[in-house]
């Protein structure tokens, strides 16, 4: 696996709709830039070595790294797979849509619920956004919540950027009945 | 209307550029302070008492975060305003171009050089490229490099986005020579 580059992003939000959030809501993001395994070998059908390869080891380094950022519990969080125009959007599924590499996060933060993704193929400084979700219950409407991440100059066309991002709590002023009051 | 509204913190970790290995990462750093732009729909002329009071702990603030999330000696320092479009681009200016902001900067930062820097108004997501240069040698050129920071949100009309931006090293493949090796050269045949 030949990584290039590994960005770390902390947003503290301290007001929101004219008011102060306190403490301030924490999220952190890490992503990776790294060299799509199965660039130039035209149409691959059997991901499975790469996945092997790669997957666990991307949880393994992202995951700690992620968590350390935030620097406070886990309360929601998500992933990411952004695959350069030389890839197709399976590489990027195959990389994060595995247990092997959302289990280091989970492991880590006590969490049990199914990591929310985005996927797709974009250009050098694509934006995207990446959904969050609750750790345990992914019907806990307070956490349903986005963060946006764009890296000016990757993925290149033969590169993937992967990414976790976990928040430290709910949307700010959450304030939406719970799932459970609807009939 | 000072206050921070958010504050992004920016660490890009660069451990190989174009098949070349750095022996040791480079790590740059940017934060990025959504604030309230203490002039927005007024017409000031006179700057120096607002910002004697709010730049000092806005730069200690700021750096404090930038230093931590480094981990490192800063070699390289940068700075950069956004206005939103309600401010005047001297409103942000007046933030970043006085001794209450930038003595912060290059006291944390162990620096002594003017800091390189841009202002520019825009739109929430404005995508600024922070320059950076050598924190006692500004004219150091493997230390010249860039950093591009984006905040979705900001700055909001009523918004200043102001940024700081350090850099632990020079350019993983700085190779560019410096004023003492270039060969000699007479401008005059070319004069504009």
């Amino acid at each position: 696996m030949t990584i290039r580059t590994i960005v770390t992003i902390v947003e503290e939000t301290l007001r929101d709709g004219d008011r102060d959030v306190a403490p301030a809501a924490r999220v952190a993001i890490v992503a990776a830039v790294l060299r799509n395994p199965w660039y130039g070998q035209g149409f691959v059908e059997d991901l499975a070595p790469g996945i092997a390869a790669n997957a666990s080891a991307l949880g393994a380094l992202l995951a700690p790294r992620v968590v350390d950022a935030l620097g406070a519990p886990v309360e929601a969080y998500g992933k990411a797979a952004i695959v350069g125009l030389g890839g197709e959007v399976e590489h990027g599924s195959a990389l994060i849509h595995t247990l092997t590499f959302g289990d280091h996060l989970r492991t880590l933060t006590g969490a049990s619920s199914l990591l929310p993704a985005v996927e797709k193929r974009a250009p050098a400084a694509a934006s995207f956004d990446i959904p969050l979700k609750h750790i345990t219950d992914q019907t806990i409407r307070s956490h349903h919540q986005s963060v946006e991440v764009r890296l000016a100059d990757a993925p290149a066309e033969d590169e993937i950027v992967i990414a976790l991002a976990v928040a430290s709590t709910g949307r700010p002023h959450a304030r939406l009945a719970p799932f459970s009051t609807e009939s | 209307m000072n206050r921070i509204r958010r504050i992004s913190t920016i660490r890009d970790e660069v451990l190989e550029d174009r098949g070349r290995r750095p022996s040791e990462p480079l790590i740059r750093v940017a934060v990025a302070a959504a604030v309230g732009n203490p002039w927005f729909a007024s017409s000031v002329e006179d700057f120096a008492a607002d910002v004697r009071k709010i730049c000092p702990p806005l730069a200690q603030e700021m750096m404090r975060r930038g230093l931590d999330a480094l981990g490192q000696p800063v070699e390289a320092f940068g700075k950069a305003v956004v206005v939103g479009l309600g401010g005047e681009t001297e409103h942000g200016d007046a933030l970043v171009h006085n001794p209450f902001f930038s003595d912060v900067v290059r006291l944390g930062a162990g620096g002594t050089s003017v800091i390189a820097s841009t202002e520019s108004r825009g739109p929430a997501g404005t995508a600024v490229a922070v320059p950076l240069c050598h924190v006692t040698a500004a004219g150091t050129r493997s230390h010249y490099q860039g950093m591009t920071v984006r905040v979705a949100d900001a700055p909001e009309p009523d918004e200043i986005l102001v940024v700081v931006a350090l850099s632990s090293a020079a350019r993983p493949a700085a190779r560019i020579g410096d004023r003492r090796t270039d060969p000699p050269f007479d401008p005059t045949p070319w004069r504009p």
